[in-house]
């Protein structure tokens, strides 16, 4: 446990205290994703993130215990997890895994870290902060990403730049609204490498009718 | 409690003519200073599988085996967090101490085959968890295990590998495991030397095990960390290093982790002017200093040394007359066969097979008494004569690159046999072949 929970133990306040406590605890520690708010935690209190609470008067009454889970909520959604698969890890979690869950205050390496996500290409900034909101600037830029992986998958292919083409043969129905087609002869020949290589030239050529056509809603 | 041994090729040293001499240092742990085996360092660790499509099947379902395996040797001292990647990355368990096996295991076996191959990512969201629980007493490691190719996020290996080579400076370190014959393994085995890791490659899903259990027998059999060397000439010595070349930010060099049972050794070519140095102590001449430092598996810092290296002088006739060591012309022996592969590997990568022959006849020539690089050679020439160029690239890479930087068993000999090898503790057992597993290798 870091000292930082060790000071919190025995901790109790009410709602705002509580947000102001773990706002405080999540700045220490460095994983905050947007600002944590009295509609936010109720929420979480709704969905039975945060475990039981009992009231004193008319205001609910909170400890040691809620920071943790509100914290290590945070944690995991800067992850990428959803809070539904939160809430069953912490269903399934006790109270010294969930201490233990949250990280030390910042190093060294996680600052390099920072600075290498901030370096890399936009597509590695959206992966760590899927859920983040996304400028205008980082939309440029991934779309212009996706272009570059479509011409590159097509070129791979020996295929014309620019649309997907169309060929009239054998239909694959991957999905009821989703179909392919396969030239007959090529089907024996096909290798699994191929299969893979296909599998990301469909992806460009769907991400291609999404982003630049005006299909999406 | 780390022995150090400065080994001339040949005794003396040769006055009066410009010369050259290659010198051994050999690091080895004082069995007598040790502390019986027990506890070993706390580790933390981050899996980072590969889940692109092409993982799909039997891959996977054995990467998956692998990780549970991992799971299964790890105690509630240690972390473990469990990443999986293909087009994005995603954290499947979080860091944690490993006290619940099967919430862990439940988590690795839902993970299922996705896209594309967003290796960058995948690491560096591993990193990052490891990098959150960072301790300087525990040995921190990501595992990257690739099928692939890097074809999403940052795909530059250059990049990559100065980013492994960085994290590494702050105390995360990175071993890769490549699974099949489309990795890329430039860009696998560079990030693990110089994420200061191990580099392993399995030629099929069912090659991957024994690889991640030598990682673990070695980490649980290690005995000194962070290990690093100065060396210093005397005046008119210029100092060549043949094998790790990789230096920290104060300049002194980056050896590798030392584990019991094992030697950990640096091959150095010294370049000499005509004017030699002039004799001293003793009528001998000093030729090289060095000092060592390393952490102990209980986080101790040391230092020892200085070491000197202090040679009689003698005529060039004399010395040229004088026998070799043995252990110091295996390692030379082996550290020109990995030159060989390689250059053979960059000739069977432009299919001019007639060249790869002749490099590798002529490590076969220089083989001479080593068993084990003769027979190495051998199998190198089986993929040479299918013309399999993927499968030799991958061969000769990780080849070369163990022949110039393994652990050493303290005793081994010029010999080479399976059944002795299969007594020795993983981490030291030489293969035949690096890719697959050794009961596979007849």
């Amino acid at each position: 446990m870091t000292s930082d929970l060790a000071r919190l133990k025995g901790w109790e306040g009410g709602i705002d205290a509580l947000i102001a406590t773990t706002t405080a605890l999540l700045t220490r520690i460095e994983v905050e994703r947007g600002e944590l708010n009295l509609r936010t935690v109720r929420d979480y209190l709704q969905r039975g993130l945060l475990g039981s609470t009992e009231r004193r008067g008319k205001e609910l009454h909170f400890g040691y215990e809620h920071i943790l889970r509100l914290a290590a909520v945070r944690v995991l959604l800067a992850d990428g997890w959803s809070l539904a698969k939160i809430a069953e890890f912490l269903r399934l979690s006790g109270l010294s895994d969930i201490e233990s869950l949250l990280p030390s205050p910042k190093s060294d390496a996680l600052a390099k870290l920072d600075r290498m996500r901030r370096e890399s290409s936009p597509h590695a900034r959206d992966v760590v902060a899927s859920s983040a909101p996304v400028s205008a600037a980082q939309r440029v830029a991934r779309a212009s990403a996706l272009n570059l992986e479509l011409r590159e998958a097509m070129r791979r292919l020996g295929l014309p730049e620019g649309a997907p083409p169309v060929e009239d043969l054998t239909l694959v129905a991957i999905a009821p609204w989703f179909q392919i087609l396969i030239q007959r002869d090529r089907l024996p020949d096909l290798t699994l490498e191929d299969a893979e290589e296909l599998g990301r030239a469909v992806t460009a050529s769907l991400t291609h009718l999404i982003t630049r056509t005006g299909y999406r809603k | 409690m780390i022995d150090l041994d400065l080994i001339p090729l040949r005794p003396g040293f040769p006055v009066g003519s410009a010369t050259s001499l290659t010198v051994l240092v050999r690091l080895s742990a004082d069995a007598s200073a040790l502390p019986p085996e027990g506890p070993r360092p706390g580790l933390n660790i981050a899996l980072v599988l590969d889940r692109s499509g092409s993982m799909s099947g039997r891959p996977l379902s054995e990467a998956k085996r692998c990780a549970k395996a991992i799971v299964e040797r790890l105690g509630a001292s240690d972390r473990l967090a469990v990443v999986a990647y293909d087009n994005t990355a995603e954290t499947v368990f979080p860091s944690m101490p490993v006290r619940d096996r099967d919430l862990i295991k439940s988590s690795i076996d839902r993970i299922a085959p996705g896209g594309t191959t967003a290796l960058h990512d995948g690491w560096h969201l591993g990193a990052t968890q490891v990098a959150r629980h960072l301790k300087a007493e525990d040995v921190s490691r990501v595992l990257l295990l690739s099928d692939g190719i890097a074809n999403h996020g940052l795909r530059d290996p250059d990049q990559i590998a100065s980013h492994c080579a960085d994290l590494a400076a702050s105390g995360i370190t990175t071993s890769t495991y490549g699974l099949g014959l489309n990795f890329n393994e430039d860009l696998m085995s560079r990030m693990a030397q110089q994420g200061q890791g191990q580099a392993h490659y399995g030629q099929t899903a069912e090659d991957l095990m024994e690889p991640f259990q030598t990682e673990f027998d070695m980490l649980a059999a290690l005995v000194a960390r962070k290990v690093r060397l100065s060396l210093s000439g005397s005046p008119g010595c210029h100092i060549h290093l043949l094998n790790h070349e990789q230096r920290d930010a104060a300049g002194r060099i980056i050896l590798p982790d030392l584990a019991r049972a094992g030697d950990i050794w640096l091959l150095l070519q010294i370049d000499i002017a005509e004017a030699s140095p002039e004799p001293a102590n003793g009528g001998k001449i000093r030729v090289l200093s060095a000092e060592l430092a390393f952490e102990t598996i209980d986080g101790d810092s040391r230092n020892t040394g200085p070491f000197h290296l202090d040679l009689d002088p003698m005529t060039p006739a004399a010395h040229a007359a004088q026998s070799e060591n043995v252990t110091v012309r295996a390692r030379l022996t082996e550290i020109e066969a990995a030159r060989l592969q390689e250059r053979a590997r960059v000739a069977a990568q432009g299919r001019d097979w007639e060249t790869v022959d002749l490099l590798i006849s002529e490590a076969e020539a220089l083989a001479g008494q080593n068993e084990w690089v003769r027979s190495s050679m051998a199998t190198l020439r089986g993929y040479a004569a299918r013309r399999e160029v993927r499968m030799f690239s991958k061969e000769a890479r990780y080849k070369s690159q163990t022949m110039r930087s393994r652990m050493v068993a303290r005793f081994e000999d010029s010999g080479f046999d399976r059944a002795s090898e299969a007594q020795a503790p993983r981490y030291l057992r030489r293969k035949l072949e690096q890719g697959r597993r050794s009961s596979d290798e007849d």
